[in-house]
This record gives C-alpha cells, structure tokens and sequence, in this order.
C-alpha cells in the first residue's frame, strides 16, 4: 500500500461528519494493519533499516547456505617427475559409474550421503558446483609409447599398472574424449539445462574451425586413413567432455516450493560413437575434488513475524470528540506508526533500496590482454603452501586479483566469501620432447592472504587439467616436435572460504603452474611444461552468514 | 436560448402552485460544476486535488516538475507485491520511488547510459497507452517503440522491430572449374604448394574444399555408381530468430547462403585409376622454416612428406556426410537474451521449411557447428513479424492487441498469448473493409471490439469483423472506460456512447450535447483520457473546451447524469490505482491564469505533476475552483408562454460547512443575473442539537461529538415577476462544502389578464 491521502482537510467551519473523519483515520489504520509497503519506507543511503546489522535481521532471512566440500589429494607427487593422478586417495565410490546412466557424486567425507537436502521453504536454490576428474591412469596404453628415451612412466608404484616400456607416445588406449557428463539433479530428475556437452552425448564434434591453406590440414589430421577427403581431427565422443583430466563447474538456479528436496550432483558416462562401443574395462573417471554450495533465497517465506495492526472504532453520530476518543483513534495510529513493527508491512515492502546489502563486499578483477602469460613453474606439491612466485611453485596470474573486506558487525558475526575464477589456457605444451603429450598437466587454483599476507592455495581450489587430447596433437614427426595448435581451454575453479569474527581483508589470486607428469628419470633435463594463460577472472562475494 | 430546438434539452416543466413537489438535483440541474453525487443522490463540491508525491524538501522544486508531463498509470504487479506508478515526464518514463520521496527513470535496459528519447510532443496524436499482460506493463504512445516495464523499474523494447542478421552458412564449396585453381585457396592446398596441380585435385573428394567436416548431414542416395550410394547435391539455408528477455520472438531472418554439398560418391576411384597417386607420395613440400618458439600462424614446421600412400578407398557413406558451420554476427539489439538457429532440410532433396537447430543464450553466435540430420531438426519455424510502430492496444484473452499500425492504419494484430512482443505474420484482421483507420481497441465481455471514427466492430472471431454499429465510433482511445455496471462508455465524434452488457449501443450524452457540440475542441478529442472514479462512482472524461490545447474540463459521467469538473488543471492523463485505494490520478499541470487564495500564480511552468483527485491534504493548495450548480430553464408549462411569478424557492441541504453560498435568479432565457443573494447558509440552524456549535473551529474537545448532516431546508425570497422560463444557480467557492439535497418552489400564474398577453407583440422592443 503507497501514499494514502485524507479526503478534506479540515477547516474552520466544516460539520463534524463522522463519516469524513472515519475517511481521514481509517485508511491509516489499513495503511499499518499490513499494508505498508516499499513507498511508505524510506531507503536509499538515507540510513535508516540499511544500518541494520545481523543481529537485527533474522536468520537466514536473506539466504541460507548449503556447503559440502571434499578435498583429495590426488597424489601426484612432491616433485617432479610427477605421478598421473592416482587413486591413493578414492574410494570406491568416487568412480563414475560406465554404464551410461546417471548416478549421484558423494558430497561428503564417508560417501553416504550423495545429496544435498533442504527442508526450507519456496526459495530459488542458486547451486554451484566444482568438481575435478580424471581418468583411470590405466588408460594409457603402453604399447603405442614409441619414445626412444627410457621412461619412468608417472604411474607411481601401483602394482595394477602394466609397466611401461620405452616407447611411449601417449596414446590413450580409449582415444577421444573422457564421454562423461555431468549435471544436476533435483528431486530424481535431472536438469537438461545443466548437462554438459552436449544434449546429445554421440554427437561428432570436431573442432568448429574451418581448415585453410594457412591451416593445414594434415598437420592436425588424425583421421582414419581409409576416409576420403580432407584428414581431419575429429572426435566422435565430443559430445561429452574432451579433457581426460579436467575441472568442472556447473550451476542453475532453481526454484523450489516448500518441502524437502533433494538436490545432487550426477554424472554418466556415454560410450564411444554412436553407442556401439562397450565400456573398456580400464576406462575409469573418478572424481576428485569436488564442492557444491548452494545459497537458497527464500522468495515467499512462511511467515514469521507476527502481525501486527491498530484497530479503531469508527466515529458514529454523536460519538464524543474527547481526548479519549483521539487517544484511541488518532493517537493509536499515530503510535503505530511511529514504532513500525515488521508484521506490520506488506510481504515484499522492504526492497534493496531498504535493507543492508546481501553482499557484504565484492571484489572482481579481470586479465583480459591478449598477450600471453607463459608459466613454467613446476607443482610444489599438494600440500606445499609454497609462498606464490616460488619455484619450484605457483605463479599468480597477472591482473587476477582481488580483495574482499570483512567487518564484522556484531560479536560473533560470521561471513561467508564465495570465490569463482576462470581461466582462459591458451595452451599447454612441452618441448623439447619428443611425444608424451600425456605428460602435460597443469594446475590452477586460487590462493588467498589476509590482511596482506603471504599468499596460501586453497587446496579445495586446486583443479588440473591435461592438454585436449583432439585438439594438442602432436607433430609426431617434426623436429622438434611441437604441438602447434592452441587448445583454448576455460579451466574454472571454485571456493568458499568461512570468514571468521575478526575484521580482516581477504585476498584472493588465480594462480597456476605445471605438473610435469611422466618425464624421463635418466639424467634428461626436465623439458620445459609451459602452460599459456591468456585471459582469466576471478570475483568474490562477501556473504551475510 | 429557449428556443424550441433546445427546450427538450434544457428546460424543465415545472407546473405552478406552491412547493408540493421536491424535486432532486439531478432532475433540474443544467450544469453542476466541481460537485459529486451521492449515495444518497445528493451532490457534494469536491475536495482536493492535492500533490501525490508532495517531496520531503518542499523549498526544492524536483527537475521532472519543468518537463511536459504526458501521463500516468498505476498497477501492481508480482502479484501485488509490486506498487508501480509509471509516469511520463518530456522524453522518459519514470517510476515512484516512494522510498526516496521522489520519481526515478526507468533504466533503460537497451542503453542505459544514453536511452533513446521518447517523442515529447503535444500535438493531437494519439495519446500515451498502457496495459499490463503476464505482469508486466506495456507502453506505446503511437509514435517510439512500445515498451516493456518489469516491476524492477526497467524498460526494454517491446520485441524485436527490425530484422536478425543475416546467417552466414560456412559448408564445402563446389570444386573449382580447371583454371581456378590460382584464386581458390579455400580449404585445398594449392598447386604451387602440392608441386601439381592434378595431384591436389585428385587427392580431394568432390566436397572437400572449403568448411569440411565429416558430420551427418546429407542426402543419402544412389544417384552416382549405381549399386554403390553416395551423397546428392543438395543445398540448405539457415535462419535466425532473436528471443528476447521475455522470451517474445522477432522475425525471421533473411536466408543465408546457401550451404551445399556436391554429389559424392561412397566408391571413389581406385588406385589404379589415381595415375598419379604414386608421384603423389613421393611430393615433397617445403614450407617455411621456423623457429621452435610459440607457434604462431603461418608458421610451419620445415619439412613435411607423405610417407604413406593416401588411402582412399572404401569409403562409406557416412565417411561423405558432412556438417556446417553457421554465424550469426553484426550488431544484435541489446534486448536480445538469445538467438534460434533454423535450418531448412535439404533444399534440393526434401522440403524448404526452415526448422529448429537450436537455441543459443546470448546476442550473437560466433560459430556454431551443425551436425544436425535433416531428421533432428525441431519444431518448423513460426514466421513472425518485427514489432511496428502502433497506435492503439489492449489485451485480449492473454494476448497483446495492436492497431493502427505506422505501415497500415487499419490493421488489428494480436499477440501470441503471454507473448506480447510475438506477432505472427497470418494473426492480423482489417476490421474495415476500406481499411479505415482503427482508432481504439478493447475487450469487453469476452469480446474483443475495435473501433473505426464512425463504426464499432466486433472481432469475436477474430478474421472476421463484424459491425456492431455503423454511425458510431470512437475518436478517443483513451476514452474508453468499463463501469462497475458493465456499461461500456467511449467518446465518438458526437458524443459519449454506452455499449450495455446486453450488447445494445447508446448515445448517454444527449443531454449535453450544447456543450459538446459547441464548446469543446473537436481537434484534440484524440487526447481525451478518461477512466472511473471510484470516490465520486462516476466515468471522468478529461477533455478540451473549445479554445484550449488542454483537457481542461471534466466531463463526469454517473447516477444522476452528467456533471463537470473545472478544476484549474491542464489534465494529460488520468488513471485509477489499481489496489485497494482506488484513487483517481491525473498527471496535469496547473492552468495558466488560475488564483489560489484569490491571488494570481505568476507561473505554473513547474507544476508538471501527479495530483490526485478527491483528496487534500496541507502540503499543496489548489487553485481556487467554483462550486456551481445551475438548473435548466424551468417553465410553467410545455410552450413556455406563460408567464410565472417566482415567489420563493426551498433548497433542501445537508449540513456541510458553516459559511454561506450565493444564489442567484435568471429570467427567460437571459444569463443576465436578475436576483441574487449572498448569504444561503449552507447548515441548518443549529436547533440545540450542536450541530452547527460544534462545527470545526468551534467544537469543544470533550464535549462535541461527531454528527450526520441533517436535510434541511431553506426558503430563498425570489419574488421574480413575469417569467415565462427561469434558472437559478447557487454558487460557492471550493473552500467551502456545499451539500444540494433537493429543490422545493412556490409559483404562481401571472394572473393579470390573459396569461398570453404577455407575449411580447410583433414589434415590440
């Protein structure tokens, strides 16, 4: 309810109509009697409910949270040469399951629990997710490694694992893509929206850049020899994810009624081309890493507050116009209104222009040169909180920082920073090696400081990724041997950081480095792994706990 | 004046003797001016207007108050959670944001930091419209692009008015004649580069060259090799289709060029028929040398050789199949949330309908790989049309309907439903078979009308018009209002109409018609607006007197007939809040030459503003208005020759306001006063029932009580002699209440002689 007016002022003369006094007061008695609304409040930098603090604001009035993390260290190694991602640390359950249909990601630490439940009321549900995979490391076929130097393989001691033998290439017995997808599921059905790849997992899909004379097309032709034509890269599983080790991060806001609602991550896998090749039994993603967090906005919330009104007796013929009469009729609803309570308003009355923000303090910083920013700086390790800018180390990448300030307003308050960064790879490669495209990881993640501090990677952050297979190959018979075309990668990573009661400034940074995986142990220098950042953004969101 | 062509109209019989008969005010009343009627048929002045936002700094005049104020409109939206006033100010819409005390722009979604101005001007075109459809408000005022507003105070075009770009279809081109191979670099690798040109031929398939990419489109047949299939030509076209924020579609796009394939056969020639396939192995070809740093375009390895013998036999079908590439680039519209690819099947081989490839979330698409089989495509494509340019809406059955568009003034369109900004290229009517300019439309009774200047057409089936009357039409669009009644009423060229439930259509202005056919302006009946006064339960219809460029007047519709309205205000616009208020606003503009408190206004250049009606508060003066109620000429008897002594007349009242009003006699048709008195009393005596001793002012805290006006009567001495017809007026200032319950009158015959010898003769002066 906006502005009410009264029908007649009244002025010297006029008849004491009860009716044109009840037209006067009664609509002010409606006005508060939960009908006051937007226009009936003052907003804006004006003070007033902006300087409410959350000690004032009931819980989860703006939002709840639901956070679930997992952190496994995938075992790569202190130092080079590093180890392919193992599965030291997986459990059973962390394996995508091949048989094409789609199965729930566990969420928390003992793998029960494979969803995410609300029981609040009707909200929008803004979910997002971060999940790292990986192939089996099995899945490398030593038979095809035609490398002439001798080789550790990378592989670790895992007993399971053929040894390697001189001779690697870097072929990947289930050559394509990882043909896994992933996406949401809400109450048993899942979201085509947040599938990823695409709708169709056996989609062919080579690369959409048109060959030219300045792109020749037999340097990246992998194509079965008998097909005619132009020999071009393709992949049949394109459809689904490329990258055979690779983040994640997929989100949808979703709108829920009130009730319990169960909310998961899946996945499947999709067999090779056209659905006619049987799952290899070696040909195993698991997952590794992996958050959900989800912040639910309640859009038409139980009520809780109780209501609140001013209830008057109409003047009639020959009421008495005493002091009694306007304390209970003019002065009733001039207290009321001097001293709103909540259940006095209108559902939505109170709008941005009213409240203290939802979003403490925001922080966003963007790397958008096309120059390229080449980083060598080998993986220190998973649990090294090497300073950044140490080698061995990560190395921030330019221009994506940002900073976040977090005053608490009343003893005790807590704070949540939501923290998203992308970056754009623009290539990742190694020379002066023959082969072994499979060899080339590299790490990005996001480091955080306080107040100005050394900078520390989250190790929740921490995502890896491989060349794409389609897209990096290899000049087998170059010299030297070069990977010439960019693989344009968007590696996204994700993390939520609980602020404590303390005022502090956070800092974040993107930052990244190699993982030089499978190298040569005999004596060879370590070639250079350069991983080729071009772009990259990183923002945090300061949250109201 | 009382001559016989206006006396059905303006006269009232009133037979001699004393006052036996009370007579209501409606019955006589020839002009009420700035008074409503009662629930109990009395009629009561006005109150107000006042300001409706009155600002927190009243020594600051806000900037919007100098901009031409052209019109208002309230609704609530998000199911009442929303409390939205739009109004518009010179060149943008605003919105009340009650919380600062003040009005904002809407942002304007499609540029924000420069919008494109509204059309600012004040001459009779057709006047600003909105509507709300699927909770969001629509604008049009006939000359910009309507507009869509949501309930965040942002404004986005309304659909998409002029045309996607145009896709580009990138595909394998036709191979080059003999002689091309020079120029045509697309994809083959030329002569010079082979080291022969045969050889680079011959090492292609005949869709090799240009965008090629084995995929899945094409026309499987056996055209070529008799037993063995290949692939036919065939060609396909792509279209684009932008989707807006709200999920209304633009037209189609022009199609693209074509993309093609060339009949492939899947049994290429043999090696032995490659007679040059062996030297092609042995090819050598050198490139630039380059360093072994970044890579970078146009830089290539040093030496490459075939080591192998290209294979090219046993091709399958599916090794032929193709897919393509579309672009969509150049400049979309900035209201562009997504953008639908189609394509056609197989031009050549299947059917030409363009059908859906998909649907990409953004405003443009750099490349989108097409593998799509003819058999994939979706859903055939809805030829839909860009947004003109409209004059006149109203929602109909949850569409959006348009008329009176720029390219075609009689046309009616309607929306796709819940899509106000779709319009298919077949949903369109022209209610006039001349095709007669569609003036208004509206739906009434589950039916939806639309108007012409002379003629109302039904559109129940909406390819079919069908006149409802032929002579009556609609000049005003914004005129047309529904009564809680159910009377549809509307100004035509000659006055207001009333179409009943019943579906019958009737002229309910006869009774003023004087004023509308003389005195008021007939070039801008277009601006009229009008909507229902809940407080005063009448139809208000704004409208220019004769002489003025303003809606200056009120003409006042409801139980007791006509009244009217001068309130000093240039009134543009006037809408009802639709919540529980139900207040009438109007956006106006003090007139010039208004007084408050007696005293001229020097300016009024900065009172653009929302008033509203019925309502006072201390914050905003008025200007100074008169309360006036005139009767018709009264006559003795139906020829008006005989000649009447008004003795005296009884006023019946209802205890308003302790002042006192004027009332003032006319004689035989002159408006030359001829008796007049200044001091009726608009209470009763006050009997010692408190009523008057406890009048504002007076009253005692304590011991004065409220009280119902009583009726009250009181006799006015006339003693107007020799009257043949006679009116009377009583008249007070907008400062005090007057309360008219009924008239009472003691006539007598001229009894002097034969009634009729009065007459004036022949030659008299």
């Amino acid at each position: 309810m906006p502005y009410i007016f009264p029908k007649r002022t009244l002025a010297d003369g006029d008849i004491l109509d009860p009716i044109d006094l009840n037209e006067d007061i009664l609509p002010a008695v409606e006005l508060y009697s939960g009908n006051l609304n937007e226009h009936n409040l003052r907003g804006g930098t004006s003070g007033g409910l902006q300087t409410l603090t959350d000690n004032s604001l009931e819980t989860n009035a703006y939002y709840s949270f639901i956070s679930e993390n997992l952190v496994i260290d995938p075992d790569f190694g202190n130092t080079p040469p590093f180890s392919l991602p193992r599965r030291t640390n997986l459990n059973r359950a962390d394996r995508i399951i091949s048989d094409a249909g789609w199965s729930a990601i566990p969420m928390q630490a003992d793998r029960t629990i494979t969803s995410v439940v609300t029981t609040d009321s009707n909200a929008a549900v803004w979910v997002e997710v971060l999940l790292q995979y990986a192939i089996s490391d099995q899945m490398i076929d030593p038979g095809t490694y035609t490398n002439t130097a001798s080789l550790t393989p990378g592989l670790g001691a895992d007993a399971s694992i053929p040894s390697i033998v001189p001779g690697f290439t870097g072929q990947y017995r289930g050559r394509g893509s990882a043909r896994i997808q992933f996406a949401l599921r809400v109450d048993g059905s899942v979201l085509p929206w947040t599938i990823t790849g695409h709708e169709n997992p056996f989609a062919s899909a080579p690369r959409g850049e048109k060959p030219s004379v300045a792109y020749r097309i037999d340097q990246i032709s992998q194509l079965q020899s008998n097909a005619p034509g132009p020999k071009v890269e393709q992949d049949s599983d394109l459809g689904s994810l490329g990258n055979l080790y690779s983040p994640v991060r997929l989100g949808s806001l979703i709108n829920v009624t009130a009730g319990r609602h169960r909310i998961e991550v899946v996945a499947r896998r999709s067999t090779g081309k056209d659905q006619i090749k049987p799952f290899i039994e070696d040909d195993i993603i698991s997952v590794y890493n992996r958050r959900i967090f989800a912040i639910q906005i309640p859009q038409i919330p139980r009520a809780t507050s109780t209501f609140d009104s001013v209830e008057v007796v109409p003047f009639d013929s020959e009421s008495v116009l005493s002091q009694s009469a306007f304390v209970n009729t003019v002065d009733a609803v001039r207290s009321k209104l001097n001293a709103v309570k909540d259940g006095a308003l209108a559902r939505a009355a109170l709008r941005e222009v009213h409240l203290p923000p939802a979003i403490k303090d925001t922080g966003v910083s963007e790397r958008s040169t096309d120059a390229v920013q080449s980083i060598t700086t080998i993986f220190p390790g998973w649990a090294n909180t090497t300073t950044v800018g140490a080698s061995p180390g990560w190395e921030a990448i330019t221009s994506t920082s940002a900073s976040v300030t977090f005053t608490p307003e009343n003893a005790g308050d807590t704070a949540k920073i939501l923290v998203m960064a992308d970056a754009h790879v623009a290539d990742l490669f190694r020379r002066p090696v023959v082969g072994a495209e499979v060899d080339i990881l590299a790490a990005i993640g996001i480091a955080m400081s306080t107040n100005g501090g050394t900078f520390t990677v989250l190790e929740d952050s921490v995502v890896f990724f491989n060349k794409n297979v389609v897209a990096g190959k290899i000049m087998a018979n170059s010299v030297p041997p070069q990977k010439w075309d960019r693989v344009n990668l968007s590696i996204p990573t994700m993390t939520v950081v609980n602020a404590p009661s303390s005022t502090t400034t956070y800092s974040f940074q993107l930052v990244a480095c190699v993982v030089p995986t499978g190298i040569t142990s005999d004596g060879s220098p370590i070639p250079t792994n350069t991983v080729s950042i071009q772009r990259g953004a990183l923002s945090a969101l300061l949250l109201r706990n | 004046m009382a001559g016989p062509t206006n006396q059905r109209a303006v006269s009232f019989f009133i037979p001699p003797g004393e006052s036996q008969v009370q007579y209501p005010v409606n019955v006589l009343a020839r002009e009420i001016q700035n008074m409503e009627f009662t629930q109990d048929e009395t009629l009561i002045s006005v109150s107000g207007p006042t300001l409706y936002e009155q600002t927190s700094d009243s020594s600051t005049i806000p900037a919007y108050r100098a901009e031409t104020i052209h019109s208002v409109f309230h609704t609530t939206l998000s199911g009442g959670l929303a409390d939205m006033l739009i109004v518009r100010w010179g060149d943008a819409l605003y919105w009340h944001n009650g919380w600062s005390q003040t009005y904002s722009k809407l942002i304007t979604f499609d540029d924000v930091s420069s919008p494109i101005p509204l059309s600012s001007e004040r001459r009779p075109g057709y006047p600003d419209q909105y509507v709300v459809l699927n909770d969001r408000i629509i604008w049009t005022n006939g000359v910009d692009t309507a507009r869509i507003i949501t309930y965040e105070g942002a404004s986005f075009p309304l659909g998409f008015n002029n045309y996607p770009p145009t896709p580009q279809a990138i595909s394998p081109l036709p191979m080059p004649s003999v002689g091309e191979g020079d120029s045509l670099r697309d994809g083959i690798l030329h002569f010079t580069e082979n080291g022969n040109k045969a050889i680079a031929r011959m090492q292609q398939e005949p869709n090799y060259r240009g965008y090629s990419w084995p995929g899945r489109v094409g026309t499987v047949g056996d055209a070529v090799g008799g037993g063995r299939g290949s692939v036919l030509t065939g060609t396909w076209f792509y279209y684009a289709q932008l989707e807006d924020f709200f999920g209304n579609l633009g037209p189609l796009s022009s199609a693209s060029n074509p993309a093609q394939l060339t009949t492939a056969s899947s049994g290429p020639p043999a090696y032995r028929v490659q007679i040059d396939v062996p030297f092609m192995a042995k090819v050598q070809r050198v490139f630039e040398t380059v360093s072994a740093s970044e890579p970078a375009v146009g830089n290539y390895p040093d030496q490459i050789e075939f080591t192998n013998s290209p294979d090219v036999d046993n091709t399958e079908i599916d090794d032929l199949l193709k897919q393509f590439v579309v672009i969509v680039g150049g400049e979309t519209p900035q209201n562009t949330a997504a953008i639908r690819i189609y394509r056609t099947s197989d031009t050549v081989n299947v059917d030409n309908a363009p059908k859906l490839v998909t649907r990409i979330p953004g405003a443009s698409v750099s490349s989108y790989p097409d593998n799509l089989p003819d058999a994939y495509l979706g859903f055939a494509a809805q030829k839909t049309i860009a947004v003109p340019i409209f004059r006149v809406m109203c929602t109909h059955q949850g569409r959006l309907v348009i008329g009176n568009t720029l390219a075609e003034p009689g046309i009616v369109r309607r929306s796709e439903p819940g899509f106000p900004g779709t319009y298919l290229e077949s949903e369109f009517t022209y209610p006039d078979a001349g095709g007669a300019s569609v003036t208004a439309v509206t739906s009434h009774n589950g039916v939806l009308l639309a108007f012409t200047e002379d003629t109302v057409y039904s559109l129940e089936d909406f390819g079919q018009s069908r006149p409802l009357s032929q002579g009556i039409g609609c000049v005003a669009p914004r005129s047309i209002v529904a009564m809680p009644n159910g009377l549809l009423v509307w100004l035509g060229r000659d006055g207001f109409y009333g179409l009943s439930p019943g579906g019958g259509i009737q002229r309910i202005s006869e009774s003023i018609d004087r004023t509308i056919h003389n005195y008021l302006s007939k070039g801008r009946r277009r601006k009229a607006v009008a909507a229902y006064n809940y407080e005063a339960r009448e139809y208000q219809c704004a409208v220019a007197e004769a002489g003025s460029n303003e809606n200056n007047l009120l003409l006042c519709f409801g139980d007791g007939g006509w009244r009217r309205k001068r309130l000093g205000f240039a009134i543009r616009d006037i809408c009802t809040t639709r919540d529980w208020r139900k207040y009438s606003l109007i956006a106006a503009k003090e007139l010039p030459g208004i007084t408050k408190g007696g005293a001229p206004v020097s300016s009024v250049d900065t009172t653009n503003d929302v008033y509203v009606l019925d309502r006072e508060t201390r914050a905003y003066a008025p200007p100074d208005r008169v309360v006036r109620y005139r009767s018709n000429w009264i006559r003795a008897e139906k020829s008006a020759m005989t000649p009447m002594h008004v003795r005296t007349m009884f006023i019946g009242m209802l205890d308003a306001f302790d002042g006192n009003a004027t009332v003032k006699f006319y004689r035989n048709g002159s408006w030359a006063e001829v008796v007049s008195m200044q001091d009726l009393k608009t209470v009763g005596p006050d009997e010692g029932q408190g009523i008057v001793t406890d009048a504002a002012g007076k009253a005692t805290i304590g011991t004065a009580r409220t009280r119902d006006p009583r009726l009250f009567w009181r006799q006015v001495p006339v003693q107007m002699n020799d009257a043949r017809i006679w009116a009377f007026e009583i008249e007070t200032t907008g400062d005090q209440a007057l309360h008219l319950a009924a008239f009472a009158f003691d006539l007598s015959v001229a009894t002097m002689g034969n009634p009729n010898s009065r007459i004036p003769r022949r030659a008299d002066v």
